[in-house]
């Protein structure tokens, strides 16, 4: 199974409707293509079963908007915009059905990986702290910096992905992370002197 | 040359973003040289993005899928995709039968006006658009969303249950009232405000309470809005726009039943000839005339038929006549009820008061030929401009033009009924008293689809028009709704009557944004057109975006450059409207962008070119 790089999303085995019409091929197409695509979701969604569904309902999208493909560029940014938009819906969908989505809760939920483990406990602690800030802020900012961190994509990917202007997704990061740092620095783990003066 | 400490910070940033160019490069490393702030905050930023990768990259790094898991869901896939390919099979006949090129020179237009567009790059004059709806249920946010908190104004607790409204740029509670059909007393009541309060933009407004029993996107869209109907003609209008009303009178209706006395002095001395006309009109091509002695049951039957071809059946004898014509209505009628004629023959027009004529309001005007003589007097309808009423002053001249014509009632837009245009004749033909509102209906189903892909199929449904041919749209509806399959059964989430709309008929579109994102266009027609763009995200269903004026639809189908010009693909919607200015035609394109979260206007354009160009 090959294994995901930012730089490699191969979907060319499914660049034309023909070729997916061989039920052959989606089962080619979730063999390869399923562990990023949970990844995807899981990262927007930060909830395992869900995540499952969704990676589900993305496929599934992605399928039958292949004719809606012929124009664009860029095929990771295509699917990748199809495949957020549905893990997005999903969000609001739970956010609706929730009263409150704790950020706590859920980030007890899906268990930290090994690597992190193996860190420091004020390591640990840095880690828990920047999910919860992370989780903690709207969607409008939160999926930017996660298809900025998480998945790496550049900013004019971002934009094409989540159908913005570039700018937007600058000053959406710029935010964000500001937002974020205001955070860290509350709780204690990150030190800053120039925070006074960004605005 | 050094930069300011501000543009360096934005460098910082940009480096962050990995978009800084090599020239700005240097003039950052520049400026870091000899300022320690910026370094701080290079290195600070530096610090926070190398700090993200890391946590956001441990947090998910996900295990390869087991063999079992992914046979599971490419089950499921192939299920779905297939069962799409049937729903496409279904849908695929409607979509094929709305594509139409309205006017072909409007195509040709559209794509010279895109071949325009291409080269010059013209800057976007960017301008906020408020959506008509910006209502949202009131999803309660977070209590850690941060930027929720920090809007000014917003009620510091906000109902699970309420209905919110998310302040535009330039709103005043009036025009939010106006928009949302709410009093502003309530506004105010309903969220503690004071009458001097200033609204911010982004500020959240409670409009409303759901009820738990009706749901609440039933209560959300708002209705339909009226095509405007053109100005009212008074006796203070115009000559000249009463002349334009009477010639573009046609384009502001498309069926009508009227009944008629005509009346014919013959010299004075005898008793005059009175007729009774009751005609059925759709046009451009239908029309069913019957005609009889005043008070007496009718004598002839007249059908015109595709045009040119007139049916004259003697409803006693059963005797079949054909005629060619060059008339729509085979009746004195035809000039009233198609006044362009007589709208543009030579004469002065002189406005001598208003009056009422069946029960409608009326401009009366007298016709001056060249050399003095009042020929006629009209009574223009004030709305449609037909001629409701008409006096003829030259008896001998032109026998037949009868001394008067008065319609004693008309209705415009009416439903026909199926068979008034039909040639066989049933024994019984009366006079009656006009269209009847039983006619029996029936619901169809158009269209069947996951809208927002939930796994909840939607489906719209609706009452089919008698289609007026000459628009080519199909179906025309004179009803719609949007239901959604939850349970087991349909439940109606949305609907819009033509009626209600002021319409002579309703059609729509589908089509999707980013995927799963399907937006539902509405298209009201009268003359001009109504449009309508909703969303349905399975829970609610929301106006994106409500305009009206003269939209072209052409290329590949209907409204499909509506929905995506060609040549500014960046676009979820755009329009191309036209207008007519005096002796300009003004094209007007919008750009409507989705942004995940509103439909907003981010371009528009003016052309200007000399009419008949």
């Amino acid at each position: 199974m090959p294994q995901f790089t930012n730089d490699s999303i191969g979907f060319s085995s499914i660049h034309t409707n023909k070729e997916v019409n061989d039920l052959q091929d989606i089962e080619g197409i979730v063999y390869t293509y399923y562990t990023q695509l949970y990844r995807l979701a899981i990262s927007i969604l930060e909830d395992p079963e869900d995540a499952k569904d969704a990676v589900q309902d993305g496929l599934i999208s992605a399928l039958r908007n292949l004719d809606n493909f012929r124009r664009e560029a860029n095929l990771k940014t295509w699917l990748y915009s199809i495949l957020v938009n549905t893990y997005r819906s999903f969000l609001r969908k739970r956010k609706a059905r929730r009263v409150l989505s704790n950020a706590l809760q859920v980030l007890q939920k899906s268990k930290p990986d090994k690597d992190v483990l193996e860190g420091s406990v004020s390591e640990r602690e840095t880690y828990t702290q920047l999910w919860r800030v992370v989780n903690a802020l709207n969607e409008k900012h939160r999926i930017p910096i996660i298809l900025r961190y998480v998945h790496e994509l550049s900013i004019s990917e971002i934009a094409q992905v989540l159908g913005l202007k570039e700018g937007t997704i600058h000053s959406r990061l710029h935010y964000a992370r500001h937002k974020i740092k205001v955070e860290l620095v509350r709780v204690d783990v990150f030190q800053s002197d120039s925070q006074k003066k960004v605005k | 040359m050094t930069i300011s400490h501000k543009k360096a910070q934005k460098y910082i940033r940009s480096s962050t973003d990995d978009v800084l160019s090599t020239d700005q490069r240097a003039e950052l490393d520049q400026h870091l040289s000899t300022c320690d702030n910026c370094k701080r905050y290079a290195h600070e930023l530096e610090q926070l993005d190398t700090l993200l990768t890391k946590a956001l990259q441990s947090r998910y790094s996900v295990s390869i899928p087991t063999t079992q898991e992914v046979q599971r869901v490419t089950n499921q896939v192939e299920k779905q995709v297939r069962r799409h390919q049937m729903i496409q099979c279904f849908t695929h006949p409607i979509q094929a039968a709305v594509k139409m090129g309205l006017v072909l020179t409007l195509v040709i237009a559209t794509v010279w006006f895109a071949i325009q567009l291409i080269p010059k790059n013209y800057p976007a004059s960017i301008q906020q658009f408020t959506p008509t709806s910006e209502l949202q249920t009131g999803t309660p946010k977070p209590a850690s969303s941060l930027e929720f908190k920090e809007i000014p104004g917003t009620p510091s607790t906000i109902p699970e249950n309420a209905i919110v409204y998310i302040v535009q740029e330039g709103d005043t509670l009036l025009a939010i009232s106006a928009k949302i059909k709410v009093p502003v007393g309530i506004l105010m009541a309903l969220n503690g405000l004071s009458e001097q309060l200033t609204l911010h933009k982004g500020q959240l407004l409670i409009v409303g309470i759901s009820t738990g029993s009706m749901p609440p996107a039933l209560s959300l869209p708002t209705p339909m809005v009226p095509v405007p109907l053109p100005e009212l003609l008074t006796p203070q209008s115009d000559p000249e726009i009463i002349r334009n009303r009477m010639a573009e009178s046609w384009s502001l209706w498309h069926t009508l039943w009227v009944d008629a006395t005509l009346t014919w002095e013959i010299g004075g001395t005898s008793s005059p000839l009175v007729m009774h006309h009751q005609a059925w009109v759709r046009q451009p091509d239908f029309a069913r005339l019957i005609e009889g002695p005043l008070g007496e049951e009718p004598e002839y039957l007249w059908l015109t038929t595709e045009g040119s071809n007139l049916l004259q059946i003697h409803l006693l004898t059963g005797e079949r006549t054909q005629y060619k014509t060059g008339s729509l209505l085979f009746s004195p009628l035809n000039d009233l009820l198609f006044p362009s004629r007589l709208a543009w023959q030579e004469g002065d027009i002189e406005v001598t008061g208003s009056d009422i004529v069946a029960g409608r309001e009326t401009v009366v005007i007298e016709w001056v030929t060249k050399d003095g003589w009042r020929e006629d007097r009209f009574w223009v309808d004030a709305i449609t401009g037909v001629i409701l009423r008409r006096k003829h002053f030259t008896p001998q001249a032109y026998p037949s033009i009868p001394d008067e014509i008065h319609i004693n009632a008309i209705y415009f837009n009416v439903v026909i009924p199926s068979h008034a245009f039909l040639s066989e004749v049933s024994d019984t033909v009366h006079f009656d008293s006009g269209p009847s509102t039983s006619e029996s209906v029936e619901i169809s189903t158009f269209a069947e689809l996951d809208l927002n892909c939930d796994g909840h199929v939607e489906r719209i449904t609706g009452i089919k028009a008698l289609p007026i041919e000459y628009f080519n749209i199909e179906p025309q509806l004179l009803f719609i709704s949007l239901e959604t399959l939850s349970e087991g059964s349909y439940q109606q989430v949305w609907e819009h009557t033509a009626e209600e709309a002021g319409v002579a008929y309703l059609a729509y579109t589908i089509f999707p944004v980013n995927g799963c994102d399907y937006f539902i266009g509405i298209l009201g027609h009268k003359g001009k057109e109504s449009i309508k763009i909703y969303r349905w995200d399975g829970e609610q269903i929301t106006t994106e975006l409500s305009i009206s004026g003269r939209f072209l639809f052409a290329d590949e189908g209907w409204m499909f450059n509506f929905f995506g010009l060609e040549s500014l693909p960046m676009y979820t919607v755009s329009t191309l409207e036209f207008q007519q200015r005096g002796t300009k035609n003004v094209w007007i394109l919008r750009g409507y962008q989705w942004d995940g979260y509103d439909l907003i206007q981010t371009i528009e354009i003016e052309r200007h070119y000399p009419a008949g160009g």
